[in-house]
Order: C-alpha cells, then structure tokens, then sequence
C-alpha cells in the first residue's frame, strides 16, 4: 500500500493503483479524454500529464498509466502542466469543433479561442472504442488505420465488419459522439437475411432471442431494461472477455466453461461426450510425465472413481486418473501417447486426456465445481464455489509438506521443484492418494 | 565445424589471417550500399576481367564501407611485403588501369589515396600516410575497426581481427554479473539517441524477474541522411552478433531479435549469412563454444516505419502489431517483447560491446570526456567538402569535425550551421562551434546527440525552411497516437509554411514557441518529445531570419519562394542564351541570344537559370 504525496495531500492507495486513481481517490480531479477505468490506460490524450517528483527528479507523466509509487510527490496542477493541457485542449477544440465534451473543458480551463483554424472531425483518436471492442466484447471488430495526420477508426480494410455484435458499446464509451451506431452498423445487420440475433444475444447475455423489433433497439423492452439493470453499457457486465479469460486462485489456473471434479480433473462439454484432463493443480504436482498408460481401450465402460490410466512420473513414481463419471470410453488424445509431456504442458489445450460418452451425465455433472463467471444482475448462471475448493487444496498441500528444507513450496504454494523427483515413495503415494483418489 | 575449444578459434582465426595477408596480391573493392551505388559493382568486375587478362594471382574480395563517401568507389590493394594502398574514386576505368599497373610490377600511386601501415613498414612512394588524410586524421575507429577492411561473409576474417575472442572470454572468464559490471564501468551508453548507460540497463534487465529474456538490435536506422548502422551491418555483421551474444550471456538471455529496415536488404544479407555462418561454427545456437549457454538471432524486418525505432514500437512491430509506442514504464526491462523483460540496444552500441570485454573497461573509459565514454560515428553530411561516416572520440569539437574532418564548407561559402541528431535534433550555431561533442553538452544547445546524423548547413540554407523540412517529414512519420504529436507538428508546421509563403504574422512566433514547448513536454513518446527541437533552436538561434521573414517579407539565404525575386544583372550578362533556353515558363524574353526582359509574373523560381548562369548575373532577392 504506497503513499504518496497529491497536491500536498497524503493518499494511500492499493498497490498497482495508477497516480490518475491515487489523485481521484484523494478528490484532485484530473480530466481525461481517454482514460476510461474498465479499460487498460491508454496514454493517448496526454490531458491527465501530471507532474511526478520522484528521487530528485521532476518529470511530466501521463498520470493515467504512471504506477503509484511510495515517496512520489504529484503536482496535479502546476503552472507547466496547465499550460501544456490548455494547449492539448486548443488543439482537439481545432480538430474537433463541435464537440460539446471539450468546449466543456476549454471554458473550464480557460483555453484561448481561435488562434487555430479549426478542421471538422468529430472523432478525437481517444481509442476507447477500440479498447472496449478488443479488451470487453473480445471481437476487435475496430482498429486503427493509417498513420498520424490520416489516422482513423475503422474497420478492417473499411468494409463491414463480419466479427461487429452490434452491441454497441464502442458508441456508449465514444466522448463525443462520433460512432453513430444506431444508423449505419444496424442498418447493415438488419439489411441481412441472417436469422436476426438480439445483440445482447450475441453478447451472450440472452441464449438465442431473435429481434422483433426489426433491430429498432429504441421500441425493445429488453434493450430499455438492459442499461438500467446493468448500470453502465450491457458489454462491461457480460464481457465475454472477462469471461473466457482463465480464473487464478492462489496461481493455479481454471478455465472458463468446465466442469472440476475434486480429484483434479477437468471435464469439458463436447457436442457428444465429454473430454477429460488433468488440471493445473494436478499438472504441478507431477511435473513430467513420461508415460500415459490407459487401462481401458475405446469402446469399454468406465464406472466412476475407476483407474482410467496411470501416468508414469520420474524418478519410478507414478499417479493414477480415476474416472471422474461413469459412461463409455470414446476415444484416448493419440497426442499424448505420442508426448506424454503434453500432460503436464499443455493440460487445458492438447493434453487432454481421454473422451466419455456419459451414462447419466446430468446427475454427476452436478456435483462437480463449475467454473463459470457469472453474470451478475441477471443470474444467468450460479457460480459454485470453485474458488474456495482450490484454496482449500492449496491448504492441504501446504500442510503435507511443511516443514521440510528447503522448502518445495513458493510461497503462494505451487511448487517450486519437480514433486516425483524429491519425495519418497511413501510420500509420494500419501500426496496421489490425497489428491488424485488413488 | 563447431568450435568448442580456445585452439580451434585460434585456428580460425589463423585461417583468417591467412585470407588477410595472403602471400600473393590481394585486391579488395568496398561494395556495401554507398560503394555499389557510385559503381564499386561495375569496379569490381573490371577488376576481375583484367586480372583474368593479366594472368594475375589476385586474391579478389568485397568489403563494407571505409567512411569516405566522397570519394567511393573505394578499392583497396596489398602486396605482400608492402602496406595496404587505397585508391580513390575507383570506378571500372580506374580499377582497370590500376590492374595494369600491377601487372606491370608497378603500385599505381598516382591514382591513390593514402597508404596504410601494417608492420611499421614506410614505404618510398609520395603518398600520405592513412592518419596524414585529413579526413582520417582524426578519427578513432571502435565500432567501424573492421569495416571496409574484413570480408563482411568472412568468419575467419573476423576472427583474425579479434572477432568472438570476446565472447570466448565472456563465457570462460567471467561470471555474466562481471560482464555487466565491465560493460558499466566502460561508462558506455546508448548509442541510439538517448544516451542511458549501457551497463545500468542490462543491469536492470538482469535483475528483472523472469524465465525467459530477450536481447534486441535496433537496426531501424530511420533518419534521413543517416547511415552508420547500415555501414556497421554490412561491413561487420558478426561484431553486432558477438555483441548481442555477450549482452545474452550477461542477462541471462537464450533469444536475440535484430529488427532491421527492410531498406536495408543487402545489410540483411549480410546479416542472413553471419548467423548462418556462426550457427555453423557453433557460436550461436545450442551451446555457444560447447558451454551451457545458448543463444539464437533472428531477424525481424521492418516495414519502415520512422517511430519503429522507438523502443516500445519496435517491440509492438516484432510482435506483429501496430507500430506505435507505449507509455514507459514499464520499461522494455520489465516487461518487454512478449511481456517478457527485454534489452533493446542500437547496432553502435552492440558493436562497442566485444572491443570493451577484450580490451578492458579502462581502456574506453579512458577515451571521452567525463560523462561519455568512447567514440560516436557522424554521418557527416550537407554542404561539406568531404562528407562520409567519422568515427571520433567524444569530445571532439564540432568545428574540428566540421572543417578539420570534414574538410570546411563547400564552394567557399559561410558556415551557418550544423544539425545534429536527425529530423528531430536541433541546429547549432556557429558560436558553438568550439564545443566538446558529448550528450550533455549537445543537449545544453537544445539538440541531441541522437543516432548521429550531422548535416552541415551553409549560408545558403534558410533556417526557417530547415524547421520546415524536418517538421513536414515528422509530420509524415508521426504514429498519430498521442495528441500533442499528432496535431502539434501538424499545427506548427501549418504557421511555418505561412511563414515560408510570406504570410507569417507577428503573433505566430509566440503560438510556435507554446506549440513546441507543449509538444516537447507532453508527447508519448521521443518522436514527439524531440521533434519540436528544430523549431526550437532555430527560434532561439535564427529568430533574426523568422523577423525577416515575418516582418520585411525577405528570404536572407533566398530560398522560400514565396519570398525571393529573380533578375538580371545585364551588365555581367555574357548573352550566351543559357538562361532563355531554359526557362520552364518563359520568364526570360530575349533575342537571339541576348536576354531582354525578365516576367517576374511568369518566374516560377525553379532556380535553373541561377544555376546555368556563368558569370552570375542573375539576381536572386
């Protein structure tokens, strides 16, 4: 927790907190153009330029993507960072006159007026709806194109867009209204014939709502309650992004949209079976695995809490997979008979284990943790608690190995050695029995 | 074959000597870029015919560029006994009669430059020594020592030369922390522009935490005018390659970029054969001499883009994105190609790496002033007698570079002043002529050391079409990111071209200095941060010509042509036609011969009748 220095007031902040929250946090309001706080800073408009006194040194920084550090003294409004912001808003009132946003700004500031000949653009470069479309939606259905003086927003080779939700949110976070979504990416969805997805369908807010209302989003009772549940744009709350992203609890790993069973695998929803791997917790403790050696061949039934296969690990150990439910066997990842290492490599991706054809998938699917972020005001999905169970083996883990030197153990409690390896054989069997079931 | 043991580099490097100092004649032609372009190609295969003709045993090889552009193509010959005797201006007919005078038995001084000494041999001819050349006289050769003189496709050369005894010694006799502490101790720093020291950045990198580290070449050699890097990569590849193996070695890399403009490509082949030629001999790769560490080079090329040379865009580029900067910090040290930490250093400043571990960090220390450390290379450019690549020490005056090296300023004219550091360095007065080159005090005028472009200006040039020029390429190489870059060059070069057209007002000034001084201050990154700087000196320095310009409506060199008017002196007008003839548009109404009348409404200012005229009657105000 650093303290610093803003305007002579003390402020502490949380570590990896920007000077531009510092000062905020402390009441110093800096303006900002393209600094939006769900979004990575940006560094752009240079309007939130402060001056950091640090080690002796004065130097002008962009407050918005300046780390707060202990020590450091911020002058938020000195005469030299003024000045220059009176000049930047001078500037962007000249290429952008009719902007309300920064006329705002220019009478706040008290930016002299017409000493540039104006130009007529409203976009101001801010990138914000870049971001939000990269960085929320995950579609980066804009970009920038062309370089300094010709640089613009646009699509990719500046035809309609295919990846474009229509969601809107690149048009919510504009400041000054220059992405007028309503008439011109709406327009073009609704020319098509494709079946007409509601875009907080796409957004995958709402599983497969078809518009009726000829994508005249202002006559749709949804769309009306979408902003006022969610409080901001619908696209920050549902962000795909953020969804798919992995989910890291004390350094271990889990993907988004599966299914953890307690024994440390991993069970993913194919069209027709199930797949199944080990998880990151597992892939740590083994370190490599030499050799995967199934105990049933395709086509045979497995019952649940069954030997699946046995992996061969260093140094003569070895740890079991027990089926996490009981169904068919589809198929055994020929990849990883061929690199076994692909076990512990790539666990989520290519290392995958073996596919099931479930017999009464419904009921044992419940019980395991579904990691799944949930959506919060509209509870589309209920979060298990994933997360408590991942700190709970982390406990257990820390306390099998306790006390040995050096210790196996980072601080955090993933491993810092190759497990197999250092451990005894009595010990290594109490580690697979407590976490792997067998 | 891989070596992995001290005696086998010996062995290579005896084989390079071997192809040094062959016990038969040895003829060698510079064709890097600026030999070929002013016919080193056509040279060397004169040279080839005629000793195909002659019956000569030649020994025939190319080489990187020597420094002196102006007097390419430049061809060297060595036989044995004799010191190596250089040869100016030698295009296919000088290259042919130079090879007959060998066959002759005869070294053809009267075509030659300069002789240059091997074994403290003094030979009869009347010819200057190498150091008796002006233009060499006081230059110190650190990272050019091998251009223009190895086969830049030559490992044995290189090695003859010294080349990997550096590494060798790196990985044998010192811990990688030692590396880093020499490297510091030499005092050296960047060698791209902004002069942070060298050992304190890969200290950093060293330390930052993390697995997997990267080591970067900047070879986006991006000025216009400049073209040290470019002599470096193509006259000696492998000293950027020791270089970065080194700085790996030192921080604890496995993997080295070198980003090189695609403009470049001959430096690229170079490049290409040198990491094939040292993955071959086990220097770079799996194991370097056999020893635990390993180290690949890839080549990563540019698009050319002017701000890919800014760090944190080159690594954008590399990674396949958008060239444009990113706020710092973090630093390319924490978090860099791939979020991994990263060392980026320019080609200057890798080639000076193998000479300071073999030579010893109070070795360079000792050459410099008190806060830089070694050489710098000057393209040395403009209206300048002899213009090429000088390599000095620091501390050297400008006005020894200028008019000691660089021979004064051509056709007799007034220096004006000199630029240094590229499109966004500043320009220096005469009154600072007598200052020591070194980052702080380039600073102090308001330019930069930068990459090390240097153009001359004579009193012929109009400082404030220079501010123009420059602001006008800036404007076209700006990302466009940030807004004090984007709209402040284009702003302030809009007042500059009112100002070139004539049409400047009194309180433009002011605005230009606010403009420049937001720019400077507030823009993302160094592109911005210095391309106000030619605005900025000339306002300092030159505010006189701008009042002129503004104030009286007068060009004083005579070159905006808003502002200039031509007329006939038909006094010293000797009729001989030239002019008439050649007026795109008329101007110039005559009979015969003899001019009569001039149209100032027709003139266009194109300058041709200036130039044609002998006697100088045109009038130019």
């Amino acid at each position: 927790m650093p303290t610093l220095s803003v305007d002579g007031k003390k402020a502490t902040v949380p570590e990896g907190a920007t000077v531009l929250e510092a000062a905020r946090s402390v009441g110093q309001d800096i303006p900002t153009l393209c600094y939006h706080p769900e979004l990575r800073p940006y560094g752009a408009c240079r309007l939130c330029t402060v001056e950091v006194a640090q080690g002796g040194r004065v130097r002008l920084q962009a407050s918005c993507a300046m780390p707060a550090e202990a020590g450091m003294e911020v002058s938020t409004a000195s005469e030299r960072v003024l000045r220059g912001r009176r000049m930047i808003v001078e500037l962007l009132v000249a290429r952008s006159p009719n902007a309300p946003v920064l006329h705002e700004l220019a009478a706040r500031l008290g930016v002299p007026e017409g000493r540039l000949k104006p130009k007529n653009e409203l976009c101001i470069l801010c990138g914000q709806c870049v971001a939000v479309c990269a960085e929320i939606v995950g579609v980066s259905a804009i970009g920038f194109a062309g370089r300094g003086v010709t640089r613009k927003v646009a699509t990719p080779f500046e035809s309609p867009s295919l990846e474009c939700l229509a969601c809107g949110a690149c048009s919510f976070v504009c400041p000054t209204g220059a992405i007028d979504m309503e008439r011109t990416t709406l327009e073009r969805i609704k020319a098509e014939r494709s079946p007409r997805y509601c875009r907080y369908s796409r957004l995958g807010m709402i599983p497969n709502a078809l518009c009726p209302n000829a994508y005249e989003c202002y006559r749709c009772d949804v769309d009306q309650r979408m902003e006022e549940v969610c409080g901001t744009h619908p696209a920050f709350v549902a962000s795909p992004v953020r969804r798919a992203a992995p989910l890291e609890v004390r350094g271990f790993q889990l993907m988004a949209g599966r299914y953890y069973h307690p024994r440390h695998l991993w069970v993913e929803r194919q069209s027709r079976y199930l797949r199944i791997g080990v998880d990151d917790f597992a892939r740590r403790l083994v370190g490599r695995v030499l050799e995967v050696k199934p105990t049933r061949e395709p086509g045979a039934q497995v019952g649940a809490g069954e030997v699946l296969m046995e992996l061969r690990l260093p140094n003569g150990r070895t740890a079991s997979v027990l089926a996490p439910l009981s169904g068919q066997v589809e198929s055994i990842n020929a990849d990883v008979m061929v690199d076994p290492t692909l076990v512990s490599k790539a666990p989520y991706t290519r290392g995958w284990v073996c596919a099931i054809t479930p017999s009464a998938e419904a009921t044992e699917l419940a019980s395991l943790y579904f990691r799944e972020a949930a959506i919060p005001y509209l509870r589309l999905v209920q979060s298990e608690p994933v997360t408590a169970w991942v700190e709970a083996e982390v406990e257990k883990l820390k306390h099998l190995l306790a006390g040995r030197a050096p210790d196996l153990l980072t601080e955090r409690g993933l491993p810092r050695v190759t497990l197999p390896e250092v451990l005894s054989a009595d010990d290594w069997q109490t580690m697979t029995r407590t976490f792997f079931g067998a | 074959m891989r070596i992995v043991d001290h005696t086998q580099l010996e062995e290579l490097a005896r084989e390079g000597t071997r192809s040094l100092c062959p016990d038969h004649t040895r003829i060698t032609v510079g064709t890097a870029s600026c030999g070929s372009a002013t016919g080193g190609r056509e040279a060397l295969a004169a040279v080839r015919e005629e000793v195909a003709t002659a019956g000569l045993a030649v020994d025939l090889r190319e080489t990187g560029c020597i420094g002196y552009c102006q007097v390419e193509p430049v061809l060297e010959v060595l036989r044995p006994g004799e010191p190596r005797v250089l040869f100016h201006h030698a295009d296919a007919h000088r290259a042919r009669l130079i090879v007959r005078a060998l066959a002759e038995g005869r070294m053809p001084t009267e075509l030659a430059l300069c002789w240059i000494p091997r074994n403290g041999e003094r030979p009869e001819w009347a010819l200057p020594r190498y150091d008796e050349v002006p233009f060499y006289s006081k230059q110190l050769k650190i990272v050019l020592r091998n251009s223009g003189v190895i086969d830049p496709d030559s490992l044995p050369e290189y090695a003859a030369r010294g080349g990997y005894h550096a590494l060798w010694r790196a990985l044998t006799e010192m811990t990688p922390e030692e590396v880093a502490d020499e490297v510091e101790k030499a005092g050296l720093r960047g060698r791209g522009g902004a002069g942070v020291p060298t050992g304190r950045k890969w200290r950093l990198c060293r330390d930052a935490p993390g697995d997997e580290k990267f080591v970067v070449c900047n070879a986006d050699e991006g000025d216009p005018g400049a073209y040290m890097d470019r002599a470096v990569l193509e006259g000696d590849p492998h000293s950027v390659l020791e270089g970065m193996a080194i700085g790996a070695y030192s921080m604890g890399s496995s993997q080295g970029y070198i980003y090189v403009r695609d403009e470049y490509p001959l430096a690229i082949q170079k490049l290409e054969r040198a990491i094939a030629d040292a993955r071959t001999a086990g220097l770079l790769g799996r194991s370097v001499f056999g020893s635990a560490f390993s180290f690949d080079v890839h080549l990563a090329r540019g698009g050319g883009a002017f701000v890919c040379g800014e760090e944190t865009s080159l690594l954008q580029s590399i990674e396949g994105k958008m060239g444009e900067p990113n706020q710092r910090p973090p630093f390319p040290a924490q978090r860099g190609l791939w979020g991994k930490p990263t060392n980026v250093n320019n080609v200057e400043t890798w080639a000076n790496v193998p000479e300071i571990v073999s030579r010893g960090s109070a070795w360079y220390a000792g050459i410099g002033t008190p806060s830089s450390k070694g050489t710098k290379v000057f393209s040395l450019v403009g209206k300048v007698q002899n213009t090429g690549l000088v390599e000095v020490p620091m501390g050297i005056t400008l006005r020894e570079i200028v008019f000691d090296i660089g021979g004064g300023i051509l056709g007799g004219k007034k220096f004006k002043a000199v630029q240094t550091g590229g499109p966004s360095g500043g320009c220096i007065p005469d009154r600072f002529l007598d200052l020591p080159v070194d980052y702080e005090e380039l600073n102090r005028t308001g330019s930069i050391m930068g990459s090390g472009g240097m153009i001359v200006m004579d009193e012929g040039t109009c400082m404030v079409d220079v501010a123009r020029y420059f602001l006008d390429f800036l404007r076209e190489e700006s990302c466009g990111k940030c807004v004090p870059c984007r709209e402040g060059i284009e702003r302030m070069l809009e007042i500059l071209e009112r100002i070139c057209n004539g049409e400047g007002r009194e309180e433009d000034l002011p605005l230009l200095e606010e403009l420049a001084t937001t720019t400077k201050d507030f823009s993302l990154c160094g592109l911005g941060g210095t391309a106000p700087n030619p605005v900025l000196t000339t306002l300092q320095y030159f505010r006189d010509e701008y009042d002129a310009h503004i104030r009286e409506h007068r060009c004083p060199a005579a070159v905006c042509k808003a502002l200039v008017h031509y007329s006939i002196d038909y006094a010293l007008c000797d009729d001989c036609g030239a002019c008439i003839k050649l007026c795109p548009s008329g101007a110039i109404v005559g009979e015969a011969k003899r001019p009569t009348e001039f149209i100032d409404e027709k003139c266009i200012k194109c300058g041709a009748c200036l130039e044609v005229c002998k006697p100088a009657a045109i009038r130019v105000q």
